[in-house]
């Protein structure tokens, strides 16, 4: 064999990719011919030095922020689907009536309450910290079933608000917040639904939607003075002082927007002071599960007084 | 249940597995292709942006799985390679053309100068450097190699010889420079 057709096959021979018998004749040859030697010597330092080069640049690893960014590169990704889906949304009432009749209870459970319309320029965001990736997966699904898409008004911005986790089973539940007014005609302002989709992640589908309708109530930031006020005013109170005697600490002072007393009017500033014991070991054994108690210390802050004692156990 | 069918399965934490097992190869092997640990690490993204939409397509094992991140990952540097030809201004031109290059440049631009097998390297065009990156920083043999690119074994020890011929002829004008 001659020198060049050697010198095709002497990388191959340094990676150890020739047979035996290719390796044989290459082995041959380079025992009588000192050119070819150089050759594969030289060629041997070309793959010693570039491995060297490879080893010293490629040592390093991708930041530790790399699993946030990709989950937030998930998240962006789901939100062109959505916009490619909204692209093919007009197809949508020729298999509406086939989803209406293959899952009929959603409609039903939603019956007259909803104005059902064809969705147009619909645009749903995600939330950029969705963390992981079942989360991710259950918006998805949320965002792209068709049974969702109309019960959402149509050109405007429609927001997950929040994907909860499951405390067991697959079941996640995707809220959609919808404005009152928007496309549910004749609701008050001020009035809130929520979209609720039970998407079942394993089985990849929206197993029930379910529709929330409440009042939205703002919320005034209670100032440090308030706050001192009300934990002063709980204090004072005899019951609330048995419960500290007894091992309970104030956790945190909030506003009550909900809350009402029926005998005052609505300026009254009632704020709930929130107390926390853990359970007795004797409680504990009764009921395992539960292990910190709670109760709210509802406060009226202009008359000075606890107005009610409200304690539950979780 | 083994990590491949849970992850199909659609287990979070099986996917998050999966990223952490690989993606030093997928982030290392972009690295070495692009030289930029910024776009490294966008492809990296990028090629789990991939995995994660063809969960259902995947059929295999985990070597299976390995085998298939290559090819996603080669093929996001060859759409790389496409997307952005070769800069127009390496930092050696920029110098030479009067720029003066900024405080922590001179360093790299050292480093840069030193390694002449490297500057050889980047001079290769894509797929010949990505058979040597699967050659000599991935290790894998010539089959494997023809697998994840799809071509022929004969392709492979061609496009090496090649490559490994450009780049010792690098070599050789470097020692060549030292000698005068």
């Amino acid at each position: 064999m001659e020198c060049k057709d050697i010198d095709e096959m002497l990388i191959s021979y340094l990676d150890g990719e020739l047979t035996n018998e290719e390796k044989e004749v290459v082995e041959l040859h380079l025992s009588t011919c000192p050119r070819c030697r150089r050759e594969l010597e030289m060629l041997s330092a070309t793959q010693y030095r570039l491995r060297q080069s490879f080893a010293a640049r490629a040592s390093k690893a991708p930041s530790p922020r790399a699993w946030a960014g990709l989950q937030q590169r998930l998240v962006a990704e789901e939100q062109s689907k959505v916009a490619v889906f909204s692209v093919a949304r007009a197809k949508l009432g020729k298999i509406k009536g086939r989803l209406s009749s293959r899952q009929p209870m959603w409609k039903s459970a939603l019956a007259g309450a909803l104005v059902v319309a064809l969705i147009a320029g619909l645009v749903l965001i995600v939330p950029s910290h969705f963390g992981q990736s079942q989360e991710v997966l259950a918006a998805e699904i949320a965002q792209n079933d068709p049974q969702v898409h109309e019960m959402l008004p149509e050109g405007t911005t429609v927001k997950i608000t929040k994907i909860m986790k499951p405390r067991e089973g697959d079941i996640f539940h995707a809220l959609f917040l919808i404005p009152g007014g928007s496309i549910w005609g004749g609701e008050d302002e001020g009035e809130v639904i929520m979209i609720d989709a039970l998407v079942n992640v394993r089985e990849r589908k929206v197993v029930g939607l379910r529709a929330i309708k409440s009042r939205e109530t703002p919320i005034t930031p209670l100032s440090v003075a308030e706050r001192k006020k009300a934990v002063e005013i709980a204090k004072a109170d005899s019951r609330v002082q048995e419960i500290l005697d007894g091992g309970a600490e104030i956790r945190r002072v909030i506003p009550l927007p909900f809350f009402k007393p029926a005998d005052s009017s609505l300026t009254v500033k009632v704020v709930g002071v929130i107390l926390t014991a853990p359970l007795s070991n004797s409680q504990a054994e009764v009921a395992p599960k539960p292990r910190v108690q709670r109760w709210i210390v509802v406060v009226n802050l202009d008359e000075g007084k606890v107005v009610e004692l409200i304690g539950a156990t979780r | 249940m083994d990590l491949i069918q849970q992850w199909q399965s659609g287990d979070s934490s099986a996917f998050e597995t999966l990223f952490r097992r690989y993606k030093d190869m997928v982030f290392r092997t972009a690295l070495l292709a692009v030289s930029d640990e910024c776009q490294a690490e966008d492809m990296l993204q990028e090629a789990f942006v991939k995995v994660y939409k063809s969960r259902g397509k995947f059929k295999g094992d985990e070597n299976g799985f390995r085998q298939w991140l290559y090819r996603i990952t080669i093929n996001i540097c060859i759409d790389s390679h496409r997307r952005e030809p070769a800069s127009p201004f390496s930092l050696e031109e920029m110098g030479e053309a009067g720029f003066e290059p900024a405080e922590t440049a001179p360093a790299y631009a050292k480093f840069e100068e030193k390694d002449a097998i490297w500057k050889a390297m980047k001079s290769l065009d894509g797929k010949h450097r990505l058979v040597v990156i699967l050659r000599y920083f991935h290790e894998l043999p010539y089959e494997e190699i023809a697998e994840i690119l799809d071509i022929p074994i004969g392709t492979v020890k061609s496009r090496l010889n090649t490559a490994i011929r450009t780049l010792r002829g690098a070599l050789a004008d470097e020692e060549g420079k030292e000698v005068t």
